[in-house]
């Protein structure tokens, strides 16, 4: 994420608590799942192929439930049983060794680990306990993207996630990797936004379009929550702003502008681009009361002006003799 | 930053006065704005007329966020199309007042402070505007050195020196007693050093020309002067003036006007004299052309009486010549002359009559009776003076002759004798110059003999003049 000047401390805590929410829901809803397998059209699947002795298929189906809901203990030792009857004892091995770690309390922790020590029997050397060092890169890669705005690419953090994915190593860190590529995508979101208001910060068109075709993304992977999808509707009507395609910015921006003034804001300067002045005019005469921002008595006073009413001077004076420095309407 | 960027805003300046003494500030700058002041709106009509023109701009800048803006209002003030604005207030002080006027640049610069003292608020205001455009220094190298000046129409200063000067585009006009006002227009460059060196021209002389007669026609240095009853302003110095009127003789003189003084002239054309008199003044240059006269002249001679003493022939002798003798004359003369010299250089005059005149023969002491006197004279070396009037000649000469005198005289027989006597003699005569060469004209001639028996002839001539150059 490239912004200029450094963001106000207010502003940073405020992304700082709502990414916080979202990894406490998001961890909330891995820990109601823990002793069953997750609810997942694959899982089914899985079963059957197991119980019908096809156990690569069911490896390979454990594996894709894993991939979704690798914070989920019981898939771990279902994928490890799988496993020893496909015959990978190597990362059967890993897969017990995950479901001990993740379940230290288990009640089947003794059978477990006489399944384990089969499994280390029939192995020539033992597997090494540690991460793979291309998969730990990865992790370390999407710490970094997500913090440097970086997501799209193969380089960005949503390469780093594929090559995890694409892998046959699976952990519960991949969860949170998602989680973390979620987040920061949130926070960067919200910088962005903030940055498009605050006149001393400037959003870039290539940020807000790595944004919003990160956020598209996301939803080829699963369905966005309602602020997230939110999120990316603004970001891509700032992102036609900025492109100057003002009619498509005022038709993304007017369905997620109502309620939010600076949305608002921005729906109007679309509309006026567009040349819609009176619709324009309608939205900034409910914002401009009060205190407001000079910038709104200012698009008032010009969109009035293009509607040749003598009112627009008045708007434009008080833009200009406005001395309010509050920081939103 | 350059004082420039402050002193010169490329776009409007907006004018904002938040203060209780905004109005009088307001007053105060509009007496004190120029032409090139044009981009500051002082007034709140002038702001209004131009927001009034104001539309969506192409590139909105801070309100799209398509550029950052340090502060709030530089956002709007970009979006307007101002350069910059200005918030003057002013507060009252122990001296009077001081003006503040804080201008923020639409460009995102800090803002800047400039502030004004004074001993009332129009004062303070000016000082401050002055401080906002900036100054610059003005050295001023007069002639005359004690000239005094004004700045934009004010009272600024005197003489040589360095003067501080608010920057921008200034009009310098430097004015002393008895010397032309010259004005400048200078731009001043904040923080600069501009050299103004002026000499003065003397003042106009004013000049009026009253003439008579009044339908009269005045050249000034060669120029038709219109109106010259009305004062005019005159170049200082020397000036030539013509004056020409019909029957007058044209004035054409040099005249001197002085500076910063009022000449009104009263002129009176001398009328033109006739113009045979003007003629008659001077000589007809065919007077004057050929040096060489030949003169024919032919008129009639009285030869008065006295003692003759001729030998009358058979021993008889003419005694006296009782009767004049009345005789015709055909002269011809070769003469020489410059412009009032006259030279006779040879003559010989024919007389020839005498019929009927009594004489006596001194023998018989009878009277007799001359049927015939006839005379031949010479003359030669004759010289006198001449005088020219237009083509008009009139001259005088004299010198000696020699007369060969025949008489023929009857009583009862023939007589017959001959004299040769000298003569003094004189001409005095007119001749008309018909051109270079021929002229007519008439004279007289007197003779006297040392044996008495003057004579006088009247003459009428004509005569040819030339010059020989070339016959030899």
């Amino acid at each position: 994420m490239h912004t200029h000047h450094t963001r106000r401390p207010l502003k940073t805590m405020m992304s700082f608590i709502l990414v916080c929410m979202m990894l406490f829901t998001g961890r909330q809803a891995g820990a109601e799942t823990q002793h069953t397998l997750p609810e997942d059209p694959l899982t089914q699947k899985a079963k059957d192929a197991y119980n019908q002795g096809e156990y690569a298929e069911a490896v390979r189906y454990f594996r894709a439930i894993a991939r979704k809901h690798s914070t989920n203990v019981v898939i771990y030792r279902e994928l490890a049983r799988s496993l020893s009857w496909a015959d990978e004892p190597e990362s059967a091995i890993h897969a017990y060794w995950q479901y001990l770690d993740l379940a230290p309390k288990a009640a089947d922790r003794e059978k477990v680990n006489a399944e384990l020590g089969l499994l280390l029997r029939r192995v020539k050397t033992t597997p090494s306990k540690e991460t793979p060092a291309a998969i730990s890169a990865a992790f370390d890669a999407i710490q970094k993207q997500v913090r440097a705005g970086r997501f799209t690419g193969q380089t960005g953090a949503l390469g780093a996630l594929d090559t995890i994915l694409k892998s046959k190593y699976i952990t519960p860190r991949i969860a949170e990797a998602e989680g973390t590529i979620r987040a920061g995508l949130q926070q960067h979101s919200i910088a962005a936004i903030d940055a498009w208001w605050n006149l001393e910060e400037q959003a870039e068109k290539n940020t807000l379009t790595e944004l919003v075709t990160t956020w598209e993304v996301l939803t080829e992977k699963g369905p966005l929550r309602d602020n997230e999808r939110r999120l990316m509707v603004t970001l891509d009507g700032l992102t036609h702003l900025s492109m100057k395609e003002y009619a498509k910015a005022a038709q993304l921006l007017g369905s997620v502008a109502p309620g939010h003034p600076r949305l608002r804001y921005a729906h109007a300067l679309a509309l006026i681009a567009h040349g819609k002045d009176r619709q324009a005019a309608g939205i900034l005469k409910s914002l401009a009361q009060g205190d407001a921002d000079a910038r709104i008595h200012t698009l008032l006073g010009l969109a009035q002006n293009g509607l040749r009413r003598g009112s627009g001077v008045d708007a434009l004076v008080q833009a200009l003799t406005s001395e309010g420095e509050e920081d939103a309407p | 930053m350059c004082s420039s960027v402050w002193a010169n805003p490329k776009g409007p300046v907006f004018w904002h006065y938040p203060g209780p003494q905004g109005n009088a500030i307001q007053a105060a700058l509009l007496t004190e704005r120029t032409r090139d002041d044009a981009q500051h709106l002082l007034a709140s009509k002038e702001v209004r007329a131009y927001l009034k023109t104001v539309q969506f701009p192409d590139s909105p800048g801070c309100l799209d966020d398509s550029a950052i803006c340090a502060q709030r209002p530089q956002a709007v003030l970009q979006a307007l199309g101002f350069s910059a604005r200005v918030d003057a207030r002013a507060t009252r002080t122990d001296a009077g007042y001081t003006a503040t006027f804080v201008m923020t640049l639409a460009s995102g610069n800090k803002a800047k402070t400039f502030t004004g003292e004074g001993s009332d608020l129009e004062e303070a205001s000016r000082a401050a505007f002055n401080a906002l455009r900036g100054q610059g220094t003005l050295v001023l190298e007069l002639t005359p050195a004690d000239a005094s000046f004004r700045i934009d129409g004010r009272p600024y200063g005197q003489g040589n020196g360095r003067y501080i000067v608010s920057a921008g585009r200034r009009v310098i006009q430097i004015e002393a007693p008895k010397y032309r006002m010259l004005e400048e227009t200078l731009e001043i460059q904040p923080k600069t050093t501009t050299t103004l060196k002026a000499q003065l021209k003397p003042a106009f002389a004013r000049v009026s020309v009253v003439t008579e007669p009044s339908q009269s026609r005045v050249f000034l240095d060669g120029e038709r002067w219109e109106n010259p009853q009305k004062l005019r302003d005159v170049e200082p110095g020397k000036h030539t003036l013509r004056i020409e009127a019909k029957g007058h003789r044209t004035f054409n003189r040099d005249v001197e006007f002085k500076p910063a003084v009022e000449h009104a002239l009263n002129l009176k054309l001398v009328p033109k004299e006739a113009r045979w008199r003007q003629a008659l003044r001077t000589p007809h240059e065919d007077t004057q052309t050929h040096a060489w006269t030949l003169k024919a002249s032919l008129g009639g001679v009285s030869l008065r009486d006295g003692t003759l003493g001729v030998d009358a022939g058979s021993e008889k002798t003419f005694a006296t010549q009782d009767d004049s003798a009345g005789l015709l004359d055909l002269s011809l003369d070769l003469g020489y002359r410059s412009d009032h010299w006259i030279f006779l250089v040879g003559g010989i005059s024919f007389q020839l009559g005498g019929a009927d005149t009594e004489a006596k023969i001194e023998t018989i002491g009878a009277p007799v009776t001359l049927t015939d006197v006839g005379r031949t004279i010479l003359r030669g070396g004759w010289t006198g003076v001449r005088y020219s009037l237009w083509r008009i000649e009139a001259y005088a000469m004299g010198g000696v002759a020699l007369a060969l005198e025949t008489f023929d005289g009857k009583l009862n027989d023939a007589y017959s004798g001959s004299k040769i006597r000298p003569l003094l003699g004189a001409d005095f005569g007119v001749n008309y110059h018909f051109d270079a060469h021929l002229f007519a004209g008439t004279s007289g001639r007197i003779e006297f003999g040392f044996d008495g028996r003057p004579a006088a002839a009247f003459l009428v001539s004509g005569g040819w003049a030339f010059n020989p150059e070339g016959w030899f």
